[in-house]
């Protein structure tokens, strides 16, 4: 099958150009999780919407991050992806998260690249997504009752300073 | 005796090449487990729902559909993600993660269910295959006031309770301020007499 491919891709058979994404334009849309009280995991989602000039749709989509592959849904088969992973509470970074996503021939490339341990940034990624993550909320810096509890010494040891100059 | 022998290599051989053939052969078999990554699960907050899939077949599983009906719309609703989602090949012996947000709008006990999956167990089958993942089993979704008492920092409250208490501290203070400081301004005067007079 893969042969097949190869030797159609050589003689520059049309219809295989037609499934490249030309001029690719993306929609994206992306949530993580900013809650760390609740959760055990930070979740980053991130959808979606390509669209390509010569109207190619339902692409096999594949995710870089870090060096690392990551797989990407289809949502409707068409036009809007899915990609997704979660990251311990304590690993996850704030800033932002470069992901790097590739065809089908970009993916071989990329694998390519990991294996022989070459610098990933060489192969050119169909598109590139950008997930912002701002910090998970892991409960007040200081406690209320401790803030409450510090404020209430201080008013007393004042007042207890100002009594033992006027009774000396 | 080397005929005896060159069979028994052809036997070794061709039952090598059987077993090989039958587990490099051997149809996709996915493995799906879902997971609720939550310390809590509290209403109107998220729940991290992860699903992982691990090809334990001998071939690549094909057109995957992972499609999680346990959640109704009356009571969540999806905060990221999607809950049915379609990935086009599994290689064998890779796994593949999916991650769901949803926000329960209600608080009870809620059995967590388990996802459906359908995929094709080789590329010439003709019949989807059917599986389900794993079931998290029931949670109790706390009350969101039941979890703010407990974990919130309050701020409001103590602020109400600074501001309530403050009077009674402030106004004895002024008091005493005033008085002292006139006092002071007396004996300053008594002071500076004192020293004109001698």
């Amino acid at each position: 099958m893969w042969y097949l491919i190869f030797l159609l891709n050589c003689l520059n058979i049309p219809f295989l150009h037609a499934l490249l994404c030309k001029d690719p334009e993306v929609v994206t849309s992306s949530y993580t999780t900013q809650d760390g009280m609740v959760v055990a995991e930070i979740a980053f989602i991130s959808e979606f919407s390509l669209h390509c000039s010569n109207k190619v749709t339902g692409l096999t989509l594949y995710g870089e991050l870090d060096g690392h592959i990551l797989p990407i849904m289809k949502v409707d088969g068409k036009t809007k992806y899915q990609i997704s992973w979660t990251e311990e509470i304590k690993k996850a970074h704030s800033g932002d998260y470069i992901i790097n996503i590739f065809d089908e021939e970009g993916y071989s490339n990329i694998r390519k690249a990991i294996r022989s341990g070459e610098d990933t940034k060489s192969v050119t990624p169909l598109i590139t997504l950008t997930l912002s993550y701002s910090g998970a909320y892991l409960g007040p810096w200081v406690n209320s009752e401790f803030l409450a509890a510090i404020l209430l010494i201080s008013a007393w040891y004042v007042a207890f300073v100002h009594k033992s100059k006027l009774l000396s | 005796m080397w005929t005896s022998k060159v069979l028994l290599v052809a036997v070794l051989s061709y039952l090598t090449y059987c077993k090989c053939n039958e587990e490099e052969g051997s149809p996709a078999r996915l493995l799906v487990s879902k997971h609720i990554l939550n310390k809590y699960l509290v209403q109107d907050m998220d729940i991290v729902i992860k699903y992982t899939l691990y090809n334990v077949g001998g071939m690549a599983a094909q057109e995957v559909v992972i499609m999680d009906d346990s959640f109704p719309a009356d009571s969540f609703i999806t905060a990221g993600g999607q809950l049915s989602v379609k990935i086009d090949r599994i290689p064998p012996g890779s796994n593949v993660s999916h991650t769901v947000v949803v926000r329960p709008t209600k608080f009870g006990l809620f059995n967590f269910s388990s996802a459906s999956i359908q995929y094709k167990a080789s590329e010439n089958a003709e019949e989807m295959q059917n599986a389900i993942s794993s079931e998290p089993g029931e949670g109790r979704i706390i009350n969101f006031r039941d979890y703010d008492k407990k974990f919130s920092p309050h701020v409001l409250d103590w602020s109400a309770f600074a501001i309530m208490t403050m009077p009674s501290i402030i106004i004895p203070f002024i008091l005493f301020w005033s008085s002292k400081t006139k006092y002071e301004a007396i004996a300053k005067q008594k002071k500076e007499k004192n020293i004109k007079d001698s």
